[in-house]
């Protein structure tokens, strides 16, 4: 083994084992945004091994596509982890027990298949290009596959896009709806939303943890409690009167 | 294009060299605005230094964190940002040289920069503040908004010389630059240059209506990394164009190394001139301007150089 | 020269002052902090209340240490030292027992959830040194729903938690909920307070909102307490003194009335994030309003105020930002008795933001042809601004927020500029008649 061939050997037992880690950090993690990276941490890891076995570009695109969709899953925590910093604990494990001899199983396979399937051993080198041969591969044979699943996967998302921003957020119509968000046009918003994440955050809400924002809360402004009931801020919704103090009379 | 060992240690010295020049560049500039006209060559100079006199206040002066922040996802973010901005200037050619030139510079180059999607989100997430949230929440929208033109920019600059090696991107400019035949990929590479740096009119995500957005909570060392950091982005996307679209180290009487950064000056002042001119684009407008313009633009643009490459 | 960064908050009644900082921070070269974490001194426009007022112990202690408050009592005191005057709250770095127990809670927490302690260890350092300050100074409200977090374990479904973050509205205090989103989608919502420590923010105003996400869903707005109630408003000055018979020149009052637009104008453009001219109108703005009956307003003033107006006037990319944005329509106008530049822009125009800015920029061109009449103000109601002219804006504000993203909730609420000050004892009770002549907010009906 050459010197180059002994450092990549170092450099992917490192990453390997990094990406172990950072695995099981995701499960271990009860903050969806720390589970999130180091997922993502994980994946890194992944890509740099690839990077390794001279697959340059889908080791790359390992590293592009995977830190773009990581990062898209803070649109999820806005939406529905919206706590503070994620912090609210959470797990990230469900039916541990079951989850656990699952893996187990999955993880034992997996490592048996790699001793007892028979590897063919490859005749010929390694291309010198591997990016151009994976293009030929994908485009040449399967050019019509492919670029039926590009144009269908593109229309798809212009027309996400599209349905999204009909209610208004991007869109054309983008000023404000001018009473507030429920609108009467939204009589059956009370069939089934969807609720991704209710089962996990929702036992795990009422236990507030010490170092949580709720121990710590503040109420910087308790005197204008005078004026406006802490228990029904919504309701002073009505533009009746404002709790200024420009009314002398 | 050979590799160089001593451009590794040259390459972050130089764009923090170039990131302190243009953060000057650009406090003239503002200083011109709020205080009128430099009226000495002594208040000039002063001027200039405001961003090495803000380092030096920020290396003095404690951290202070938010009530139940996630320090570590914020430290995370704030050096992934100098750090993404480093590892995509590795195949950043000076004249013909470059840390390294791999067969898919372009597509590391791309990747590097996304990794600033997770810097500034972590950032923005992690001090458990609402305005500081909403900035790392803006960078999501504007990295949606960009990121797609900004491929198929960079894409098309890949066809037109068929190759994804910067190195030879850059050969394939040796008679006429690609932002002479390509204008609406450069144009698009621009913008999107501004917005992977949150820069300019796109700099909503530190936007000035929500305190500094993704930064509102940073004080200390961790401000002067995430702003140095977002600099040293803004410089290294500056000079991507060079060998992308002007022809890297080529041109006349220069010599190559001289040409770079003769041209990447010239992009960076005049992405610092834009940010003067402009309001910030508000993502909710800009997303679709994004998505029904430029991308069909880009598209368009990639499929003439499509064809001239098949033709020729 | 040592370089400071300033966050300025500015009490009620205080735009005097605020301008003169302004203007000393300016030939400091002294740069605004956009928030408290960039700044290295609070500057206060006004006597610090006494007591301490939260929010103040709040934003003071949000400046990274070592962190100084300079309190300026006068104009003056502006120019003579911003240094001269730092001030030590009171019960800074006390610790309130009583609180204490709220912070440290029992080891309730440590149940099956939680066994990830270590993973996050680094936020239990944070809460010795940092949490002791003034956050809970001054904290004696009975009527606390915040005494201590055991009493919210139990609760799976919180109403609501009143009044959560209130301060300078940087740090998300409460616990977000559940709730229905335009779409019908069950998102976790947030109730804050964005408060007095925001840079570019009309100065005593509280508003409470519901966020989801960056989307205002519901908003309220107040103004804060704990300040000294605020004497007349700055930018009515001269109609006040004209209408208790003394000498006012019509020069004076347009200058005053430019110094308003342009100040509106320098707020919306600095939230707008177009920092260059928001500098410049701000510069303008205080050489137009130094200028005396004796030393009239500079030419080459004059000449810069057009260039702006017209730059900002032919601004492509404002008008394609703002079109649209946050409109008042003239039926909402004359419902909630509306005065002033956003009246105007009603009947002129569609009534959006940017339809208030043209406003703006009309009357700025408008008075500069005033600025050296020499007439006395006509004392008469007319030339009166209407009766408070900024409280139908602030009652306004909870409908043109709804459903606003933040960006665009900062912008309406800068093009509406509601001044705090303007309780103003108005003589003529104009209001319900929005077609009186006076475009009241700050200017003078003839002209």
């Amino acid at each position: 083994m050459t010197d180059g061939g002994v450092w990549a050997g170092v450099v992917s037992v490192v990453l390997a084992v990094l990406a172990v880690i950072c695995a099981v950090q995701v499960f271990r993690f009860d903050s969806m945004a720390r589970a999130t990276y180091a997922l993502l941490g994980s994946l890194l890891c992944v890509g740099g091994e690839v990077l390794l076995l001279g697959l340059d570009y889908l080791g790359v695109v390992i590293v592009l596509m995977m830190t773009v969709e990581m990062a898209l899953m803070g649109v999820f925590m806005v939406m529905f982890m919206m706590n503070p910093g994620g912090l609210m604990p959470m797990t990230m494990v469900h039916n541990a027990r079951g989850a656990a001899v699952i893996s187990g199983l999955v993880f034992a396979g997996l490592t048996a298949g790699i001793f007892l399937v028979p590897w063919p051993v490859s005749r010929t080198r390694a291309p010198a290009d591997p990016t151009h041969d994976l293009g030929r591969a994908l485009m040449g044979p399967h050019m019509l596959t492919m670029m039926t699943l590009g144009l269908a996967l593109f229309a798809a998302i212009v027309a996400t896009v599209t349905l999204a921003t009909a209610r208004g957020r991007y869109g054309p119509s983008t000023p404000a709806p001018p009473h507030g968000p429920k609108g009467p046009e939204h009589p059956d918003e009370t069939e089934a939303p969807e609720r991704p994440h209710e089962q996990e955050a929702a036992p795990e809400r009422p236990h507030v943890r010490e170092d949580s924002p709720h121990a710590h809360s503040r109420e910087d402004l308790t005197p204008s409690h005078g004026r406006q009931d802490p228990a029904h801020p919504r309701e002073t919704g009505s533009p009746a009167h404002p709790h200024g103090r420009e009314d002398p009379s | 294009m050979a590799d160089a060992w001593w451009s590794v240690l040259a390459l972050p010295v130089m764009l923090v060299v170039a990131a302190c020049v243009a953060a000057g560049f650009d406090a003239l500039l503002g200083a011109s605005a709020a205080y009128g006209p430099a009226g000495s060559v002594r208040v000039w100079g002063t001027r200039a230094a405001t961003p090495l006199r803000e380092a030096r206040r920020l290396l003095g002066q404690p951290a202070r964190r938010t009530k139940a922040a996630d320090t570590a996802l914020v430290r995370v973010g704030t050096a992934l940002l100098p750090t993404a901005a480093l590892l995509a200037g590795a195949v950043l050619p000076l004249g013909f040289t470059a840390v390294s030139d791999p067969g898919v510079g372009i597509v590391w180059f791309n990747a590097m920069e996304a990794l600033a999607w997770a810097a500034v989100w972590l950032t923005g997430w992690g001090p458990n503040a609402a305005l500081s949230m909403i900035g790392g929440y803006r960078f999501l929208a504007l990295g949606l908004a960009y990121e797609l033109p900004h491929m198929f920019a960079l894409t098309t600059a890949g066809l037109g010389a068929g190759s994804l090696r910067v190195g030879e991107v850059v050969a394939a400019q040796e008679g006429l630059w690609f932002a002479v035949w390509m204008p609406v990929a450069f144009a698009v590479y621009l913008l999107s240059a501004l917005a992977m740096a949150f820069w300019g009119p796109f700099d909503q995500p530190v936007g000035a209506d929500a305190a500094q957005g993704a930064a509102a909570e940073l004080s200390g060392v961790d401000r002067l990394v995430f702003f140095g950091g977002r600099w040293l982005l803004l410089v290294v996307a500056a000079a991507f164009s060079v060998p992308l679209f002007l022809g890297g180290g080529h041109g006349p009487l220069l010599p190559a190394w001289a040409w770079t950064v003769v041209k990447t000056a010239a992009v960076l002042a005049l992405l610092i001139g834009v940010r003067r001119a402009l309001p910030t684009l508000r993502l909710d407008r800009f997303m679709g301007l994004a998505w029904m313009v430029l991308l069909p633009l880009v598209l368009l643009q990639a499929l003439a150089v499509s064809v001239v490459v098949v033709l020729r | 020269m040592e370089l400071r960064t300033v966050l300025l908050v500015a009490q009620p009644g205080t735009t005097e002052i605020r301008l003169a900082a302004e203007r000393e921070l300016r030939r400091r070269a002294w740069p605004l902090a956009p928030s408290p974490a960039a700044a290295d001194l609070l500057i206060l426009c006004g006597p610090p209340p006494i007591p301490t007022p939260p929010w103040l112990a709040t934003l003071h202690t949000q400046l990274p240490p070592p962190r100084t408050l300079v309190a300026l009592h006068t104009p003056d005191q502006a120019a003579t030292g911003l240094l001269a005057h730092p001030v030590h709250l009171e019960g800074q770095g006390a610790e309130h027992p009583a609180q204490r127990p709220a912070q440290r809670p029992a080891e309730h927490a440590e149940d099956e959830g939680h066994s990830e302690h270590a993973a996050h260890e680094e936020h239990r350092e944070h809460e010795g040194p940092h949490s002791e300050h003034g956050e809970h100074g001054g904290h004696e409200d009975p009527h606390s729903e915040h005494g201590g977090h055991g009493q919210h374990g139990g609760h799976g479904d919180h109403g609501n938690h009143g009044d959560h973050g209130g301060h300078a509205g940087h740090h998300m205090e409460g616990m977000a909920e559940r709730g229905d989103d335009r779409d019908g989608l069950r998102l976790d919502r947030w109730e804050l307070a964005y408060g007095p420590g925001l840079a570019d923010w009309p100065a005593g105003l509280v508003l409470r909102v519901v966020m989801q996400g960056d989307v205002v869903q519901e908003a309220v707005a107040g103004s804060v307490d704990g300040v000294p109630g605020s004497g007349a408003a700055y930018w009515h000055e001269p109609w006040l003194r004209a209408a208790r018979g003394a000498e006012v020149t019509c020069g004076e009052a347009a200058r005053r009335r430019c110094g308003a637009r342009l100040d509106s104008l320098g707020r919306l453009l600095a939230v707008a994030g177009w920092a260059d001219q928001a500098a410049r109108a701000r510069r303008l703005r205080d050489a137009v309003l130094a200028a005396t009956a004796s030393r009239p307003v500079d030419p080459t003033v004059l000449g810069a105020l057009s260039a702006l107006t017209r730059r900002v006037r032919r601004s492509r990319t404002l008008r394609w930002l703002t079109r649209g944005l946050g409109q008042l329509p003239a039926a909402r106008v004359r419902a909630l008795g509306v005065s002033g530049p956003a009246m105007v822009a009603a009947s002129e125009g569609a009534g959006d933001v940017y339809d208030r800015i043209r406003v703006w920029l009309d009357e700025t061109d408008g008075s500069t042809a005033l600025f050296t009449d020499t007439g006395p103000l006509p004392p008469d109601s007319a030339a009166l601004p209407q009766h408070p002219p900024s409280a139908p804006l602030l009652a306004a504000l909870p409908e043109m927020l709804a459903g606003a993203e933040f960006a665009c909730a900062r912008l309406v609420l800068a093009s509406l500029d509601p001044d705090l000050d303007d309780a103003v004892p108005a003589p003529a009770h104009a209001h319900g008649h929005p077609h009186a002549p006076a475009p009241a907010g700050s200017g003078p009906s003839h002209g």
